[in-house]
């Protein structure tokens, strides 16, 4: 008041020598007051999810690194809620969840970082957790102090903890306080059980020893959990499955049985079976437990709870199939390799492609047309009474046994088909228990039973067949009708391609039977050819009249018929797209482009002319590009299409009045068949997986839904197939366990659902299980709740081989004095000051108490001529504040007191030594 | 084809440039709608009164910088003849945007826009930005199709939408550049957009885990 205090002195000039404690504290508060924790800013809710949100910072103090994170349940955020807590709020909060926290077991994960939620029932805490543990006393004890000064200075509405000792022990210490009631929460870790606490009377006599209340003490209530571990899992039925291989055993071959993709393990999947027996409320003295004697029986505890344990790798039957053909995709030699049909067959390894001779198609026929004598003498690994079966049941068209016939209609699932959570939808399907699903499988099944070389060796056969097909004219069963459907495997289109050929090879040779199909021109009946033969200026290859519209000449325009684009598959789409990309941007790259494109301009062009002589581009333009017409201007042609040199008027001009039918054909089905049967056959073994893969894939997730698995959320694409594989066999492992889980689940639970009671069936099937009587338990728990006249007190005991011990303990902050005596300093200030020693119901304070006339006043209520105090803690090291008695009595130890300019001032003179702050002063 | 390829160029002097991004982009519309003379006005600068009709389909590319990616647009300029619509799967197909353009003198040629439009949503990557242009915007004396129905329905789909003028060049740059600020430009994002949806969980699933 009457002296000028230097500001800049306190508050500028020294921060940076304060002690690296203070610094350590500063920091704590600072960001206790960043992330808003003070009781008064504290928003209250009242409900909230089970998700734990988390926010941390990082502090480092005497090189330890420390985390400081602030842990608590995602409250429902009604939207106006702007309502804060207050002191009552907050311990009402707290003393209700120490209270119901015994409804939990200490084992139980409630999703939060740290188990001390869980165990205290809390629905928020600050946990100070360093990367080396602490061991020390010393450090131990500062770091606490730290804590509850940066506690009290904050005013802090979240109780803190810190992590202490061993992180494997899982030792907290903490604390929460008001200017009433403080909480100290505690662990106590013992690697052995100690004789005391063995037992349940020796716990609660450990609690009631801890409680030391003046008062008698209601009942204790106690609840517990015995753990038994049952290990003889096999008792537990088990469905034995067929071993996957067993269509092999000649005598017994089906192919029913190998079409059967297996499922599911083929072991006991089991590891342990976890039960739990639960008494969730007794009283203290209605069951007996000490050293000598105990009346606990499991068999009598009210709930029975089980949980399965399931082996860390189950061996999954599907998931083990679709793996292997996995790992085909590695495999960069060529398939016909393994049977040493590579040259016979003229096919050559991409990857020696440099220096062999390029392949040619004549050479390609001639090995397979002409059968050279290695091949047709071929007699593959898989014997035959193995083989045709396979083979009739994947084309069933060539025997007369309808047992296998495919379905009329092949039927295309697609993505979109409402079916949008289904396995795997987005690996490229192909129809349902087509061929090339019967194909994929069976190629699974195989390799999984022989090995490459029965993979190689059905293959083989399979492009045999196709070859077989192409030349006697005969379609491919079990494929979907058109032009290969892009949204369908690969292989799939390949083989709608291969049909097509096939049937546009058949139609040419109905007509001019015995042409060979090096022919290049075919015809169709036609309803003119029925007519005279044509003059050369004939109209042919009309399909319509186009509406109304006439040529140039008066003549009415006929649209004639054209030949359809090609069919390809859509690596074909592909290759075409890159080449042009590949041209580049440039003028004449457009150009070259532009006349790959013309080829069936050209072709319309041609087609139009022969159905309608003597018509100009002006009536081409018309049907063609009839924004390009003008007919206001009597038909004349749009203005681009005349500019010289352009593309539409050079291809007219050199248009010939061709129809579509004599036209050089824009299709060549030789060509084609034959770039498909070498496609398929010069495959290297990764991409004959890649062939089989999506119908495998897909197949597995077909029978993965009809054991039961529900469907995958994954949703992928347009990365690169491998990784789509990938994906999708994750997927398929993960139904694939699901089920052996649920499945175990069922077995044992019967008609109960897992998390729940068991019923009286489920334990008596449990108890018959283990034989009739429980092994002695893994692991005991107990809970021990009472509320005296403050609040509930709780003490919870782990015993398993090492013993945890965890408390909260409320005790009221009050404060006794017990003696006072004069300070003895030379200090003006401190002249008929007196120091007493106050004892707190934790701590031990020094409080140095003012005189009335010492000229400050108060930090509380600001009054002037009060006599004032000031407390330094013993235990906590814990720095309160000036203010006067009348309001320290009232706040005996006020923890929160707000920190300002004032107090920093008053502290600053009335104490030497302690003239620094560490952190900056709050601005209230 | 479609992928994208996400790299660091390399200065001249060797300092690592920004991430190169490279994005398909299809032009679909009704013929004569002015598809080429935006991608010429875009890519060259350049603007003929009367551009040639475009056969199958155009292929051209140009880079565009965002402030810390380069854009490489492949731009694929289809014809718009009712007889070349067969072969625009192939195009859109793999595309990671589409333009489609339509004549604001013309009001079939915005219906069969909106056709483009039902059949990009059906058929190509469910994850391709679409934009729409309502081109030739230097003959609004002529306009048969309003700027406010035009955007309610872009609004309605989804769509970005610009009138345009390749005569004049407005808004053409703007439209790509709108474009490439709504792609996913980050690695794997671009990727997943090179032909579909995106992977949910982004871990690498162990394959090896199968197979015990």
């Amino acid at each position: 008041m009457n002296e000028e205090i230097d500001e800049y002195d306190i508050y500028h000039q020294d921060f940076t020598t304060v002690s690296e404690w203070e610094v350590f504290i500063a920091r704590l508060e600072e960001i206790l007051n960043d992330w808003k924790l003070t009781k008064t800013k504290l928003l209250r809710f009242s409900e909230y999810t089970k998700k734990w949100i988390s926010k941390s910072e990082d502090i480092v103090f005497q090189g330890i690194r420390f985390k400081i994170s602030y842990n608590m349940l995602e409250p429902i955020d009604k939207k106006d809620n702007n309502d804060t807590t207050d002191d009552k709020f907050i311990f009402q909060e707290i003393q209700t969840g120490l209270w119901n926290s015994a409804s939990k077991f200490m084992d139980d994960l409630d999703g939060s970082p740290y188990p001390v939620s869980n165990w205290f029932g809390l629905k928020r805490y600050l946990m100070l957790c360093s990367d080396i543990p602490l061991v020390e006393g010393s450090i131990i004890k500062l770091v606490m102090s730290s804590i509850n000064i940066a506690f009290a200075n904050v005013n802090c509405g979240v109780p803190v903890f810190a992590k202490i000792r061993e992180h494997w022990q899982h030792n907290y210490q903490g604390l929460y306080e008001d200017h009433e009631y403080k909480v100290s929460f505690d662990t106590i870790h013992l690697k052995r059980i100690s004789n005391q606490c063995s037992h349940l009377s020796g716990l609660v006599s450990l609690f009631k020893s801890k409680i030391a209340s003046p008062v008698a003490l209601d009942a204790v209530i106690v609840s517990a959990k015995f753990s038994y571990e049952l290990k003889d899992s096999d008792s537990f039925a088990w469905r034995k499955l067929t071993r996957s291989n067993e269509f092999l055993s000649i005598d017994g071959f089906d192919v029913k049985k190998l079409i059967q993709l297996p499922f599911g393990s083929e072991k006991n999947p089991v590891a342990s079976v976890l039960l739990n027996a639960i008494w969730p409320k007794f009283r203290e003295s209605t069951i007996v437990d000490s050293s000598t004697f105990s009346d606990i029986d499991p068999i009598m505890a009210p709930i029975w709870m089980v949980s399965l344990q399931l082996r860390d790798q189950i061996n999954c039957q599907l998931s083990d199939t679709v793996s292997k053909v996995m790992e085909l995709l590695d495999n960069n030699f060529l398939l016909m390799d393994t049977l040493g049909l590579s040259r016979s067959l003229g096919l050559v390894n991409p990857l020696h492609k440099i220096t062999e001779a390029p392949i040619t198609i004549s050479k390609l026929v001639k090995a397979a047309m002409g059968q050279s004598t290695n091949v047709s003498e071929f007699k593959g690994p898989i014997p035959d009474d193995l083989l045709m079966p396979l083979l009739y049941y994947v084309f069933p068209d060539a025997v007369d046994d309808n047992t296998f016939n495919y379905p009329d209609q092949l039927e295309i699932e697609y993505k979109g088909d409402g079916s949008d959570n289904k396995l795997c939808n987005y690996v490229k399907t192909s129809p349902q228990g087509g061929l090339v699903w019967r194909l994929s499988v069976t190629a699974a099944r195989l390799y999984d039973a022989g090995g490459l070389q029965y993979l190689a060796h059905l293959w083989y056969e399979f492009t045999q067949e196709l070859q077989y097909r192409w030349e006697h004219r005969i379609l491919v069963p079990g494929v979907a009708e058109g032009a290969p459907n892009a949204r369908t495997c690969l292989l799939h289109q390949k083989l709608q391609l291969l049909n097509c050929c096939i049937a546009r090879a058949a139609e040419g040779s109905s007509i001019f039977a015995g042409n060979s199909s090096e022919d290049e021109f075919y015809d169709c009946s036609e309803s003119e050819s029925t007519e005279e033969q044509p003059p050369w200026d004939r109209p042919v290859g009309r399909l319509h009249r186009l509406e109304d519209a006439s040529l140039k000449n008066g003549a009415p325009l006929y649209v004639p018929r054209t030949q359809d684009p090609a069919p390809k598959t859509e690596d074909q789409l592909e290759e075409d797209a890159e080449l042009m990309v590949r041209l580049g941007d440039d003028a004449k790259a457009s150009e070259l482009r532009a006349r790959m494109m013309s080829a069936s301009l050209l072709s319309d062009m041609e087609a139009f002319k022969a159905a309608n002589p003597g018509a100009e581009l002006c009536d081409f333009v018309q049907w063609y590009s009839p924004r390009d017409w003008m007919p206001e201007d009597g038909g004349a042609l749009g203005a681009r299409m005349l500019l010289p040199g352009n593309p539409w008027m050079e291809t007219w001009s050199v248009a010939r009045p061709v129809p579509a039918v004599r036209q050089r054909r824009l299709f060549d089905e030789t060509r084609e068949a034959q770039q498909v049967l070498h496609f398929l056959r010069s495959r290297t073994v990764s991409a004959v997986a890649e062939l089989l893969l999506p119908a495998i894939l897909r197949a597995g997730a077909a029978k993965a839904i009809e054991e039961g698995a529900s469907g995958g959320s994954v949703s992928v694409g347009g990365i690169d197939k491998r990784r789509t594989f990938e994906v999708a066999a994750r997927e398929i492992y993960d139904a694939e366990r699901e089920a052996c889980r649920s499945l175990c689940v069922r077995t044992v639970f019967g008609e109960g659902r897992e998390g729940e009671p068991l019923d009286v069936a489920g334990r008596a099937r449990i108890l018959a299980a283990a034989g009739g009587a429980l092994p002695p338990p893994t692991r005991r728990e107990f809970t021990l709740r009472v509320r005296d006249e403050l609040a509930p007190q709780l003490m919870r005991a782990a015993l398993a081989t090492d013993l945890t011990i965890i408390g909260a303990f409320t005790e009221r902050t009050s404060t006794i004095f017990v003696r006072s005596e004069p300070v003895t300093s030379c200090d003006p200030c401190y002249q008929r000051a007196r120091i007493v020693v106050v004892v707190g119901a934790s701590e031990i304070i020094l409080r140095v108490v003012f005189m009335a006339d010492c000229g400050r006043w108060c930090d509380r209520c600001g009054r002037a001529g009060q006599a004032l105090c000031c407390d330094v803690s013993v235990s906590a090291a814990r720095i309160g504040v000036g203010e006067c008695v009348e309001c320290a009595c009232a706040r005996p130890r006020s923890p929160g007191a707000p920190r300002n300019r004032s107090v920093a001032r008053w502290y600053a003179r009335s104490i030497p030594g302690r003239a620094r702050f560490s952190s900056k002063p709050d601005n209230k | 084809m479609a992928t994208n390829r996400s790299g660091t160029a390399q200065r001249p002097n060797g300092a690592p440039q920004t991430k190169v991004c490279q994005f398909k982009l299809v032009l679909l519309g009704e013929s004569a709608v002015g598809k080429s003379s935006l991608v010429l006005r875009f890519v060259k600068g350049q603007f003929h009164e009367y551009q040639e009709s475009t056969i199958g389909a155009a292929f051209l590319t140009q880079t565009v910088c965002l402030d810390d990616t380069t854009v490489k647009f492949e731009i694929w300029d289809t014809a718009g003849q009712e007889r070349y619509h067969s072969l625009a799967p192939m195009y859109y197909r793999g595309a990671q945007a589409a333009i489609v353009v339509y004549d604001i003198t013309n009001q079939d040629t915005f219906g069969r826009a909106k056709n483009w439009v039902k059949e990009l949503q059906r058929q190509a990557s469910p994850s391709i930005v679409i934009a729409l242009a309502g081109n030739k915007s230097d003959l609004a004396a002529k306009r048969m199709v309003e700027f406010e129905e035009a955007q309610a329905y872009a609004d309605e789909n989804g769509l970005l939408f610009m009138e345009t003028s390749a005569k004049t060049a407005m808004n053409v740059n703007d439209i790509f550049l709108a474009i490439a600020n709504k792609l996913p430009k980050s690695e794997s994002a671009g990727g997943a957009a090179a032909g579909g949806r995106r992977l949910a969980d982004g871990d690498a699933p162990r394959s090896s885990s199968c197979c015990k």
